[in-house]
């Protein structure tokens, strides 16, 4: 782990409110996991405002050549001072943070959801399970066409895409956890991948679940896997203060240990953003 | 002679004025990852309570033009796993003092904390956590009242040999008679200012932004309430040890707060935006001395030119 102000060689709009940014910073990519993130500075002089640091998973990382990707939306303070950052600048940035995604065993299939912003995360892992032999299927949400972003990214994998959109403007017309409960049931070529009903306990047991999007998205997902008994993981978002560990501000109510023990809170910074999503108390 | 940055704290010598804030340097490790803590004047830990305590419902901060308003709830480990996890690494660090920040709900915890740390080596100083609500007294802040701020100081004096050092709530009419209770009940040093007590709203929701409702206001948003009290409180005690924090972002900062008084500086909310911060403090404290030819930072302590007609002011008198 480094803060280290790191130059940043590219910096793009990649579709509506979203940028690409990739950042030259050879000792953070080196031991960079899918799943973690970096805590990047948006703005370094007085008035400090913002003040706080913003987190934002990679979403591609290269050892040899040495650099870091990140995919964010222009949210409020913070990504808006991001996104006026030219390329050639240096950001400063605390990275790569946190626990990453676990690798299921071989031979076990990965379904990745996404949802919005908690799409970037994804790609990474993507690649890191391909390297793996792992194979994964994309299913990806978001509001509007827009902003069902990283198509590409999956593609370029050779990672089957499906998606969908809560205003129907491309795909399936609807939730993506609907989508991914739907594909076991309607399209026989995706079957396999999630199961019917009925067969849940034979096929669903070479699944794994990484989920990452809007609580609500996540919350869907986590049941759907609870129901069809399938193992997963979800990475979760809260306000940062540190993303060190030290201001007990990311926490989340986890049922790890017995309630009104220390441990209840968990950092999602330190002990996150990854979790088992059967530990997740979800709100 | 060369610029130099040793101070003396009451019975504390530390190798430069730069300490880091508890609440926000967790327990020193946390840091070293990303470089070598030793280099601090002081490192004060996380307020330790007698038992684990697992914090406030979230959200737990909000941030606020520059600042932030936290309301953590004191999440610790406790004083068990603090001595048994945490100590060691604080122990093996050669060049920081380490004060330990101890916060309690009735006076008896501050007396039992003092009295079991005052066995484990490798402890200089305890700072004490007074903006606590004393569940004994319906929830009012020790550090609200002279007369308890006094009580608990006089009552850990008794079972510690080690540094005290008084932690002022900023939220009082009138500092200067804690800084004074808590001088006159022993305690070696004061440090000034904890947090603001605040409050943030979400004007499309009509909720508070922080699930307790109110919270502690902190960074450069506070910086000049933060030297007003220092200031006051210098005026107050011209010889007692004081520790400035509150927004401190940069050396020159640091330097404001050396001028109102300050003898030595706690960085906080600083170490969550630019972690190094405490470094680049220390490195620029010292060529601010070298520059003007000084030889140490207590050639700023209370320096800060006041019009002659100002100086004699009677001190702010409460309502
Ligand atoms: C581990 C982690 C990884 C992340 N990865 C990515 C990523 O890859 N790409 C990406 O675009 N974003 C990512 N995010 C989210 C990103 O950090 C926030 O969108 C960003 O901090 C918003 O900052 P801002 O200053 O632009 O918005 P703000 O001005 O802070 O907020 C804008 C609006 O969003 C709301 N908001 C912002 N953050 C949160 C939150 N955490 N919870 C609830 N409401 C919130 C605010 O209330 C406000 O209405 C990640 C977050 C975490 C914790
Ligand atoms: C998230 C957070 C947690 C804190 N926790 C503690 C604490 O446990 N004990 C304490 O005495 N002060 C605590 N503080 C207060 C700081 O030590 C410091 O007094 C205050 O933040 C003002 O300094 P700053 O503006 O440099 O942060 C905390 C501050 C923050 C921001």
């Amino acid at each position: 782990m480094v803060q280290e102000k790191a130059k940043i060689l590219l910096h793009r709009k990649i579709a509506r409110d979203h940028y690409r940014m990739r950042l030259k910073a050879p000792s953070a990519a080196r031991g960079a996991r899918p799943g973690q993130f970096i805590h990047i500075r948006c703005r370094e002089e007085s008035p400090y405002d913002p003040l706080l640091r913003r987190p934002i998973s990679l979403v591609d990382v290269d050892p040899t050549g040495g650099t870091l990707d990140i995919v964010y939306k222009v949210m409020g303070l913070g990504t808006r001072a991001l996104a006026q950052m030219p390329e050639g600048s240096k950001a400063d940035f605390i990275g790569p943070l946190g626990k990453p995604f676990a690798f299921p065993p071989k031979g076990k299939r990965a379904v990745l959801i996404g949802g919005g912003v908690g799409i970037p995360p994804l790609v990474f892992l993507a690649k890191e399970l391909l390297k793996k032999k792992i194979k994964a299927t994309a299913f990806l949400g978001a509001r509007t066409k827009e902003w069902v972003i990283c198509r590409d990214d999956f593609r370029k994998l050779g990672v089957p895409v499906h998606v969908a959109t809560d205003d129907g403007t491309l795909g399936f017309h609807g939730s993506v956890v609907d989508r991914a409960a739907e594909s076991g049931r309607v399209a026989p070529a995706t079957r396999h991948f999630l199961g019917s009903r009925d067969s849940a306990a034979s096929v669903a047991g070479d699944l794994v679940f990484y989920i990452c999007g809007p609580t609500g998205m996540m919350k869907a997902a986590a049941a759907l896997a609870r129901r069809r008994g399938i193992p997963a993981q979800v990475s979760l978002e809260e306000r940062m203060g540190c993303a060190m560990g030290c201001c007990m501000g990311c926490v989340v109510e986890v049922n790890t240990e017995p309630v009104g023990s220390h441990a209840r809170f968990q950092r999602v910074c330190t002990e996150g953003p990854v979790f088992p999503a059967e530990a997740v108390l979800w709100r | 002679m060369a610029t130099q940055l040793k101070v003396q704290l009451g019975p504390l010598k530390l190798q430069n004025p730069v300490l880091v804030a508890s609440g926000t340097f967790g327990y020193g490790e946390e840091y070293n990852r990303l470089y070598d803590v030793s280099r601090l004047g002081g490192i004060v830990t996380k307020s330790i309570s007698l038992k684990p305590r697992s914090g406030n419902p979230v959200p737990r901060i909000y941030e606020t033009p520059s600042g932030m308003i936290n309301a953590i709830g004191l999440q610790n480990v406790g004083l068990e796993a603090f001595i048994q996890k945490k100590m060691p690494f604080l122990r093996s660090l050669k060049g920081p003092r380490i004060i330990v920040n101890i916060v309690g709900d009735r006076i008896s915890e501050y007396v039992e904390l003092a009295a079991r740390l005052e066995d484990v080596k490798g402890i200089d100083g305890l700072e004490l956590n007074l903006s606590c609500p004393n569940c004994e007294r319906g929830g009012i802040e020790f550090g609200v009242n002279p007369k308890l701020t006094a009580e608990v100081i006089r009552k850990v004096r008794r079972r510690t040999r080690r540094a005290i050092i008084a932690k002022l709530s900023p939220n009082v009419t009138d500092v200067t008679l804690i800084a004074r209770a808590a001088a006159e009940a022993g305690a070696d040093a004061l440090s000034l200012i904890n947090t603001l007590l605040a409050l943030a709203v979400d004007a499309s929701t009509w909720r508070p932004r922080i699930a307790t409702v109110t919270g502690g206001l902190s960074g450069p948003a506070v910086k000049p309430v933060a030297l007003r009290m220092v200031w006051q409180v210098r005026r107050a005690l011209p010889k007692t040890p004081i520790i400035g924090l509150g927004g401190i972002m940069t050396a020159r900062d640091a330097v404001e707060f050396l001028l109102c008084g300050a003898n030595a500086v706690q960085l906080g909310t600083v170490n969550y935006v630019n972690p190094k911060a405490p470094l680049e403090v220390i490195a620029g404290l010292k060529s601010y001395l070298a520059e003007r030819k000084l030889k140490s930072p207590s050639a700023l302590v209370g320096k800060l030119q006041v019009p002659e007609r100002l100086r004699g002011l009677p001190q702010v008198v409460t309502g």
